[in-house]
């Protein structure tokens, strides 16, 4: 199981949140919500492409819109492997996490 | 494009579409449009405008770092069938290699040398700058007879004050003088030059001054080399080393002053002793430093303003010539147009960069531009015929392959994917090549430097302009290589592969203009390397009219001639009871001559220059020089003073009859002639036969007396070594503290060969590597259409054809390439090099039976080649190929 980058953590969590509605333009705005932050078009679709080859995402094809220009859409879901993979790293987290906070005054006091 | 507001800028997605694969572009430029129209509602027309080129600007980058990333893991699994072929086919793919290999490393030594070639003088901060004054010698009716490199001594000085262009001048004057250093000593070619010599030229400083070095009268500054030669370790600075002149005997001390790094190599100047200018006058040479009509040897060099220079110099030079040279052309043009009348100006005069000076033949041991045009014209033609070989065994090796690329068509392998495949396979070969190539060059490099009489390491050929070069080369073959077997192969239809429609190789009228190409370059090259050779042989072996072998000339270091006589009979008397030695006699001049200016014997209203040698009346006889009509000189006729002898030639041209007996006027005296000689080549062959007269009577000459400079020994062949000690020791006794300067005449005739024997090595291996490259190919190809054919040798066989039949039949299209191309390349290869002999006097005929002798040659190389492959695949059992259908 791959350890995945922080970026593709988020990434595959908001896949997970969005449901079945989970494409390029969703993806880009949920995050942009989340971290105040604007990802570019091309991070999001490198990733998304590298997380489909780890097997962590599978691809529909849906309708075209108007909208966009008569082109479809691709949709994207999470797989089990997926989903394993994000309870693995959701254990790892915490593991290393845990007490975080009652360490940290700890050691704030000897600053 | 429709202006319609709604449409996200189609430039933009077009950028898109190019960098992302074609089965997702859809699908992105579809999101693209999505958000770009949702921007436009929610933010309107300005702000979606930024945002939208800013968000193309950002997605870039990260689309081709992947995509470059996928194409190295593509490259991966390129590479790694690329392994899997060639170990399938091990022979062909190391022939392939080698072949180009060994093409590659051969364009890269030729590269090095003329990179070399190209490079001299270059190292100067101020090279292009610098210029060389030239002057150009005419003839009475103005035409230009000869150019030098030097001009008058007054010149350069008067020219840089003459005209505001020029910053700087420096004459320079390189002359063999003894040098000393507490009893040692020996001939060194001494450097005199201006003082801002070192301002003009780059020569870094170990210790010194650059400014200042040469200010004083009497310093002088070493190169490290020298000064390791004359003071070992010690500390020079400071300390004294003595100059000798044995022609006239004056002797000075220098103090040494600065010390500079051993010149590079590729430099013209030689700068290892040297002394300022002014120093001349102390060696006898002053009453030359104010003459406007002397030329001396050593050149004349002006560091300019800048480009323009040049031109507005050039244009000024008849103003400058009109105020100081008018005296001295008025003396010149007595002198040198004799009674011709003419107005004409003697001398003119043009300036040379420094840069330009090696290539240019005029200066000494200099290459000519054409032989380097040359040489890089047979560079390429080696790659080319490597190159060609290249392709043709991949392609007829790809042949095998179709199955494999129908299969992976089906499979779905884009046509793109497929050339991208081929073309990384060649370029891995041709990668693999590249650095065995490299290693070769490696390997021969030191011969190379012999054959080249160069001095190239390897980290030269490491440097960074040759790896560009390097790998620019490979990339170009590799890509050009791989790209033809690639389109070729892609194109045919998947199922047709499976059926084995598409045979290659062998019979397609491409391969064999390629084969028959390769030949007919390499004969030619074989060709003219072969003539080359003959040419030279010929030139050296040819008969100049005198005993080549066995003399040896031992320079005198006289002083004056009373001097010399006296040396000459100490000599005779302690050497002529040696056994080993001959005869001994004297001259002024060594043979071959290079200038015959001597003197000038006057006809009707012209003259000629003749050399003139004096001898002794042993000399004729010790060369053995015929003499066909009275006698030669004798030693008890006191008389034989004013008497001399010439050659048929001086006879012929000053059209005397019944010479013998008869007065002839040499310059200002005249003098009875007692003898007519054979004629003879005075001067290098390639310079006929000169009128030529040898005297008794010492002469004043311009600047050197004529007189005896040489001892002539004719030794016996046996025993060289103790009679050469015996010489030695004869002279250590009579002449201590002078370096013994002795030559043998043969070895002076064979080393004015050098040059051309350089050439010819290099013409030579050229034609026979790529010979060898082209069987290569042959032999390749055989095994291919062996391979190819196997089923209908075995078909042959059974129903009868003996061993002989199916050799000939397979060895039927090799012999018709090799002869179709001795066809084309005999006749080209005769008429160039008739062209190229006409440079010479003295030529060999090309005869038309050693060409083909030549092609015949090749031709049984060829088959000897190839037919031990076909007479395996004759013997071999029929049943064995036939059985897997």
């Amino acid at each position: 199981m791959k350890i995945l980058t922080r970026h593709e953590e988020i990434v595959l969590l908001t896949i997970l949140r969005l449901k079945d509605k989970a494409y390029l333009v969703t993806i880009k705005d949920m995050i942009k919500k989340y971290m105040d932050r604007d990802q570019s078009f091309g991070t999001l679709y490198v990733s998304l492409k590298r997380l489909k080859r780890y097997g962590y995402l599978s691809e529909s094809v849906g309708a075209p819109t108007a909208k966009r220009g008569g082109k479809a859409v691709k949709y994207y879901r999470l797989t089990r492997d997926g989903i394993t993979a994000l309870k693995t790293i959701r254990k790892l987290h915490n593991a290393i996490w845990d007490d975080f906070s009652e360490i940290a005054d700890e050691y704030t006091e000897t600053l | 494009m429709r202006l319609d507001s709604k449409n996200p800028p189609g430039f933009g997605l077009w950028i898109i579409k190019r960098i992302i694969p074609d089965g997702d572009s859809r699908f992105f430029l579809g999101d693209i449009e999505e958000s770009y129209r949702e921007n436009r509602e929610t933010k309107g027309k300005l702000r979606t405008f930024f945002w939208f080129w800013w968000q193309i600007a950002k997605t870039i980058p990260p689309i081709i770092v992947d995509n470059l990333y996928r194409s190295s893991m593509m490259f991966k699994n390129y590479f790694k069938i690329a392994l899997r072929s060639i170990s399938k086919n091990k022979m062909i793919s190391l022939i392939n290699v080698f072949g180009l290999a060994t093409g590659l490393a051969c364009t890269i030594l030729i590269f090095l040398f003329i990179k070399d070639e190209l490079s001299y003088d270059k190292f100067h901060e101020k090279s292009d700058e610098i210029y060389r004054i030239t002057t150009n010698i005419h003839n009475p009716d103005g035409s230009i007879e000869s150019v030098m490199g030097t001009v008058s001594i007054p010149h350069g000085p008067a020219l840089t004050d003459f005209s505001n262009e020029i910053n700087m001048c420096v004459r320079t004057w390189p002359l063999t003088f003894i040098v000393n250093r507490d009893n040692f000593a020996e001939d060194e070619d001494v450097f005199f030059a201006d003082k801002d010599f070192f301002n003009m030229f780059t020569f870094p400083f170990i210790n010194g001054n650059a400014a200042t070095v040469l200010d004083q009268q009497n310093s002088a500054v070493l190169s490290e080399s020298y000064a390791k030669k004359y003071f070992g370790d010690e500390d020079p600075i400071g300390k004294t080393i003595t100059i000798l002149a044995d022609q006239s005997g004056e002797s000075n001390d220098f103090i040494v002053s600065g010390i500079i790094i051993d010149p590079p190599k590729n430099s013209t100047l030689t700068p290892n002793i040297v002394v300022p200018y002014e120093c001349l006058k102390l060696f006898g040479w002053g009453r030359f430093m104010e003459s406007w009509d002397f030329i001396p040897f050593g050149s004349t060099y002006i560091e300019v303003n800048d480009q323009n220079s040049q031109k507005s110099i050039i244009d000024n030079y008849s103003s400058f010539t009109d105020q100081y040279y008018t005296a001295a052309f008025d003396k010149m043009r007595n002198n040198m147009f004799g009674d011709v009348k003419s107005d004409k100006d003697p001398l003119s005069f043009g300036l040379q960069k420094l840069e330009d000076i090696h290539l240019d033949p005029r200066a000494s041991g200099a290459t000519d531009f054409t032989k380097v045009f040359v040489l890089s014209g047979i560079a390429i033609i080696i790659l080319f015929i490597a190159s060609i070989n290249f392709i043709i065994l991949s392609v007829g090796n790809a042949a095998k392959r179709f199955l494999e690329i129908g299969i992976r068509k089906v499979v779905g392998a884009g046509k793109k994917q497929l050339i991208w495949q081929f073309i990384s396979e060649s370029n891995f070969m041709t990668g693999l090549a590249v650095i065995l190539g490299i290693g070769i060059v490696f390997v021969t490099l030191p011969l190379f430097n012999e054959l080249i009489l160069k001095n190239l390491t390897f980290t030269d050929t490491l440097s960074a302009s040759n790896l560009w070069f390097i790998a620019f080369l490979t990339l170009f073959i590799g890509v050009i290589v791989g790209c033809y077997p690639a389109l070729i192969m892609t194109k045919p239809k998947p199922v047709e592969t499976f059926k084995g429609k598409y045979r290659f190789g062998g019979k397609n009228i491409f391969t064999q203009f390629l084969v028959t190409t390769q030949f007919v370059l390499s004969i030619v090259l074989l060709l003219s390397a072969i003539t080359l050779g003959r040419q030279i042989n010929y030139l050296i072996d040819s008969d100049y009219g005198f005993n080549r072998e066995n003399i040896v000339y031992l320079e005198m270091r006289a002083n004056n001639a009373e001097v010399a006589d006296r040396l000459f009979n100490l000599f005779k008397d302690r050497l002529s009871n040696n056994d080993e030695i001959i005869s001994i006699s004297g001259s002024s001049h060594r043979l071959p001559r290079r200038y015959v200016t001597d003197r000038i014997v006057y006809k009707g209203n012209t003259y000629m220059d003749i050399g003139v040698t004096f001898i002794d009346h042993k000399y004729l006889q010790t060369l053995g020089i015929n003499i066909n009509e009275g006698r030669d000189f004798s030693p008890d006729l006191s008389t034989d003073i004013e008497a001399v002898i010439v050659n048929e030639t001086l006879v012929r041209d000053l059209e005397i009859t019944d010479p013998v007996g008869k007065q002839i006027q040499i310059s200002d005296e005249t003098f009875n002639i007692i003898g007519v000689t054979d004629d003879f080549h005075l001067r290098e062959l390639k310079y006929g036969i000169s009128p030529a007269v040898f005297m008794m009577k010492p002469q004043p000459g311009a600047f050197r007396t004529l007189r005896l400079r040489y001892l002539v020994f004719k030794i016996s062949p046996y025993n060289t070594a103790k009679t050469l000690e015996a010489i030695s020791s004869t002279w250590k006794e009579l002449q201590p503290g002078k370096p013994i300067n002795y030559s043998f005449l043969d070895e002076n005739i064979n080393r004015m060969f050098l040059q051309e024997k350089r050439w010819y090595n290099i013409v030579a291996y050229s034609s026979v590597l790529s010979i060898l490259i082209a069987c290569l190919g042959i032999f390749g190809l055989t095994s291919l259409t062996i391979n190819k054919r196997k089923k209908e040798i075995s078909i042959r066989k059974v129903h009868g054809a003996s061993t002989a039949k199916i050799l000939t039949l397979i060895s039927k299209d090799s012999v018709k390439w090799v002869l179709t191309a001795s066809f084309i390349a005999l006749p080209i290869g005769y008429y160039v090099m008739q062209r190229w002999l006409q440079n010479f006097t003295y030529r060999i005929s090309l005869s038309p039976i050693i060409f083909m002798i030549c092609a015949l040659a090749i031709l049984i190389l060829v088959l000897a080649a190839t037919g031990f492959q076909i007479l395996k695949a004759a013997r071999a059992n029929p049943v064995d190929s036939l059985r897997n259908e």
